[in-house]
């Protein structure tokens, strides 16, 4: 049997565990950090960055960079404009939901 | 008949290697048993066989030896299921105190880890001892004092030791000068402005960053410069990258995020 593992996809934080002998332990990331932010940013030059070094780089790459992404899921655009305006990335209609175009 | 007996016996041997030692004694004895049965049943054959015709006495002992050797493979099968059981049960067990032992193994080390987390510092502390002695020693100089330049002296070399015993005892490396590449790693980009460089450099650094060994255990924070959106004169020394109003984002639309 594999083993079971927890993830909490928060909307600032993430963080994962595994189940070891019916405890539940936190694993770390590469930062030796037990959450991880919840952020993930596309570079000029074509990279994916997730985590804290995407925190890093936020401020100089404000409109590829995508946060708290979870507070747009489920809403239809029309209902998301005070959210939207505080949003650098760019969010687009899809009918029923809504897009991150970047 | 001869040709059974061997085969009963060396099934029973095959059993006995792959149980563990305590089975030892019950292949034996099923051993013993095997060949016991056999014997019983030649002897019990004997005495009925002198008054019988041969034929009928060959038809007998054959049906009784097919009904025999049915009532053996049936002791066989349950003898080794009896087996089985008992070494499920013995690995049931052993399986427990195994999980037992690794809980147990597990909380002393997250204790004996707390402990030394907490003493864990006495080492730099004792170290630090020293250039708090040297602070004190400044602090008393700099109240009677009045030649400044003396007292800045003073604490230049008092920072300068605790930097050297920081760096060679335990590891501590410092980064983060203006030019560096931007790395999003090591830097926290507080701040962008956009300049005629590459590649995102590193404009200013208002905090140091430090390592430890290879681990980051302070980001540097700094204020990026970002290439300006000008595709060309990355060279040159004009200063109107900043007037620059055709800035737009690549505006590459990536795949929709599902």
């Amino acid at each position: 049997m594999g083993k079971i593992i927890g993830i909490d996809l928060g909307t600032t934080n993430s963080c994962v565990a595994v189940m070891e002998n019916g405890e539940p332990v936190v694993i770390q990331n590469s930062e030796g950090g037990r959450t991880t932010p919840s952020i993930v940013g596309f570079t000029a030059k074509g990279d994916r960055i997730v985590g804290l070094p995407a925190k890093n780089q936020m401020v100089t790459n404000p409109k590829n960079t995508i946060y708290s992404i979870k507070r747009l899921i489920g809403h239809r655009y029309s209902e998301l404009a005070t959210e939207l305006k505080r949003l650098p990335y760019k969010v687009v209609d899809h009918g029923e939901d809504v897009r991150v175009e970047i | 008949m001869k040709e059974t007996q061997d085969e009963k016996i060396r099934q029973e041997n095959e059993v006995k290697p792959e149980a563990a030692d305590p089975q030892c004694n019950r292949g034996g004895s099923s051993v013993s048993a095997a060949e016991k049965k056999p014997a019983g049943e030649s002897s019990a054959g004997q005495p009925e066989k002198t008054p019988s015709v041969n034929d009928v006495q060959q038809d007998d002992s054959a049906a009784e030896k097919e009904e025999k050797k049915e009532k053996d493979k049936i002791r066989d099968a349950e003898e080794k299921i009896a087996l089985l059981e008992k070494d499920n049960a013995e690995l049931k067990d052993q399986l427990l105190r195994r999980a037992a032992d690794f809980d147990n193994y597990r909380k002393r080390m997250l204790k004996e880890k707390e402990e030394t987390y907490e003493y864990a510092n006495t080492n730099l502390l004792q170290d630090l001892l020293e250039s708090l002695d040297d602070f004190n020693r400044t602090a008393d100089a700099a109240s009677t004092a009045k030649d400044v330049k003396s007292i800045a002296d003073g604490v230049k070399m008092v920072n300068n030791k605790l930097v050297t015993m920081l760096e060679s005892k335990y590891n501590l490396v410092a980064y983060g000068t203006a030019g560096d590449s931007f790395n999003p790693d090591e830097h926290q980009a507080i701040g962008s402005v956009q300049g005629p460089v590459a590649e995102p450099v590193l404009k200013e650094v208002y905090l140091r960053g430090y390592k430890l060994k290879d681990r980051v255990i302070r980001h540097a924070k700094v204020m990026v410069m970002m290439p300006s959106e000008a595709p060309a004169d990355v060279k040159t020394d004009s200063t109107d990258s900043k007037n620059d109003a055709a800035v737009t984002d690549k505006d590459s639309v990536a795949e929709p995020r599902k």
